[in-house]
């Protein structure tokens, strides 16, 4: 039964997550065409042109303009379409458990875990995938611009390889001195792990301030949004508490070259360990809700 | 046991102050077609809520079929709330999909014909029908189930005369006489002819409990006709 639901949950959802992907996608090609190609042409004409020219040239003050609003329709549509997937997921969870769509996922004969489950489980995963797809198109658009200027500079007799190739001793002993590459695997690790549980925290803190709203007995809703805001500013506080706490053990026991990687597996860490928190303990909130104070009007 | 439903001293209160549904003890059996009845705010749409298990009690105890309200309970009962409930996006096909898919008991040949007989697209998606033909369809759904239990809240009201008499006939002619139909409404007149028995309520509280040919043997009136008796303001 869990899978069926998991199922008609995918399918109902997969309309609105499909078009918020496809956001990414046009946010991507508008990077490459309006961005990318751009500064690539800047660049070129830079190479061969003299300072004086620059500001005069129309083409290049039409690139310069198109490479800025590319840049910024990238930049807030990637920010924006979690914001899209978060308030989706959110309202969905909302109409589906405790509005008139409730009555018929209330009387289904499933357990109520189940329900939870089955409902937690299809958010996360469409969360996790616009993660990656996010994360994709930044590393296309980062990508892309690389090569714009690897063009450049292979039009006065460099490759991208002997530049890699004599900036790397630098660049590595950069890493080695920031304990980067001392805790690689940990930082690895910990980045992974954060991809899904950051979306766990995230929207089981949501779906807990929504149930626990529901045990006012007229303000449903604004109960449910108003305790959402208060459980995320908890969720900072805890994560910041736990972040300085993991910094500071870690610095102490460990070498102080290692500060700079510390700080950021420390925030990793803080991070994971908030999520798991506030996730479990908001599931098992909205559980006990669920099970024992459900109350559709 | 033959009993389908068991409330024993069920209360619901949703301030803590008043009762909603008071102290409501009942056993009914099963194979009949029993209507609860009673004036706004008499507590029936709490209780059918409870049967379903979308409200929970502040005290007491209900079984149906023997077990606990939960999703056993829930695989037995068809239920129709007094309200839409389906998606307005879904076409009625997916609903069909889904029912089939959830209830074993659901018959989708008995939903397709009921839907052909009242000339329903079934590739209709919900938002585009009137608020008739939405009634129409989820009592097509909870009809077409083979149930152990069908508790219908207010399953005529939103319709017109003609189609009052098609439900009713859809009531009667697809429900398992093994089984038993709660129906709630205010529309005495137009149900009573289907009625077995009769439970009024008020103010939360259970009023009568009897057959129908007993209010009519024993007080030489219709059940319509008692009940204003009853609940004369």
């Amino acid at each position: 039964m869990l899978g069926k639901l998991m199922k008609y949950e995918w399918k109902s959802t997969a309309k609105i997550v499909s078009i918020i992907l496809l956001v990414v996608a046009g946010a991507t090609l508008v990077g490459i065409v309006g961005m990318v190609f751009p500064i690539r042409y800047i660049i070129t004409w830079e190479n061969g042109a003299s300072v004086d020219d620059v500001g005069t040239n129309i083409s290049i003050v039409l690139m310069t303009m198109t490479a800025a609003v590319a840049f910024f329709i990238c930049v807030f549509s990637m920010v924006g379409v979690n914001y899209a997937l978060y308030g989706y997921l959110s309202v969905r969870f909302y109409k589906t458990m405790y509005t008139d769509e409730g009555y018929l996922t209330h009387t289904l004969p499933l357990r109520t875990g189940e329900i939870l489950r089955g409902k937690t489980i299809v958010a996360v995963a469409w969360a996790v995938i616009l993660n990656l797809c996010v994360m994709l198109a930044t590393g296309i658009l980062l990508g892309m611009g690389a090569m714009a200027f690897n063009d450049v500079l292979a039009s006065v007799g460099l490759t991208n390889l002997s530049e890699l190739a004599r900036a790397w001793p630098e660049l590595k002993e950069e890493l080695v001195s920031q304990g980067l590459v001392a805790h690689a695997v940990h930082f690895v690790l910990a980045a992974v792990i954060t991809i899904v549980v950051t979306p766990f925290g995230t929207l089981l803190t949501i779906f807990g301030g929504l149930s626990i709203g529901q045990l006012s007995r007229k303000h449903k809703l604004l109960l449910g949004i108003l305790t959402t805001v208060g459980l995320f500013f908890l969720h900072s506080v805890l994560s910041q508490i736990l972040r300085v706490m993991f910094t500071f053990t870690a610095m102490m026991a460990r070498k102080p070259t290692d500060a700079a990687a510390l700080t950021y597996i420390g925030t990793l860490d803080a991070g994971i360990l908030t999520s798991l928190i506030m996730g479990g303990l908001m599931y098992f909130v909205t559980y006990q809700i669920l099970s024992k104070k459900l109350n559709l009007d | 046991m033959n009993n389908l439903i068991e409330l024993n001293a069920v209360t619901k209160s949703y301030d803590g102050k008043t009762a909603a549904v008071d102290h409501v003890t009942l056993s009914l059996p099963r194979g009949r077609i029993i209507g609860l009845l009673g004036p706004n705010g008499s507590g029936k749409t709490t209780l059918i809520k409870m049967l379903n298990g979308l409200l929970l009690p502040t005290s007491g105890e209900i079984r149906v079929c023997g077990m606990p309200i939960g999703s056993e309970t829930k695989a037995k009962v068809a239920y129709l709330p007094d309200r839409t409930y389906l998606a307005g996006n879904q076409t009625i096909t997916q609903i069909l999909d889904f029912f089939a898919d959830f209830y074993a008991d659901f018959s989708r040949e008995r939903a397709e014909q009921m839907l052909g007989s009242l000339r329903i697209d079934p590739k209709a998606r919900m938002n585009s029908l009137s608020k008739g033909t939405k009634e129409k369809v989820q009592l097509i759904l909870v009809m077409s189930r083979n149930a152990e239990l069908y508790v219908l809240d207010e399953p005529i009201a939103g319709v017109d005369p003609a189609a009052r008499d098609y439900i009713l006939h859809t009531i009667l002619s697809n429900y398992n006489p093994q089984s038993t139909v709660l129906i709630s409404t205010h529309l005495i007149s137009d149900i009573e002819q289907v009625l077995d028995e009769v439970i009024f309520m008020r103010y939360g509280r259970l009023v009568l409990y009897t057959s129908v040919e007993n209010i009519r043997r024993e007080k030489g009136k219709s059940v319509d006709a008692y009940f204003r008796e009853v609940f004369a303001c």
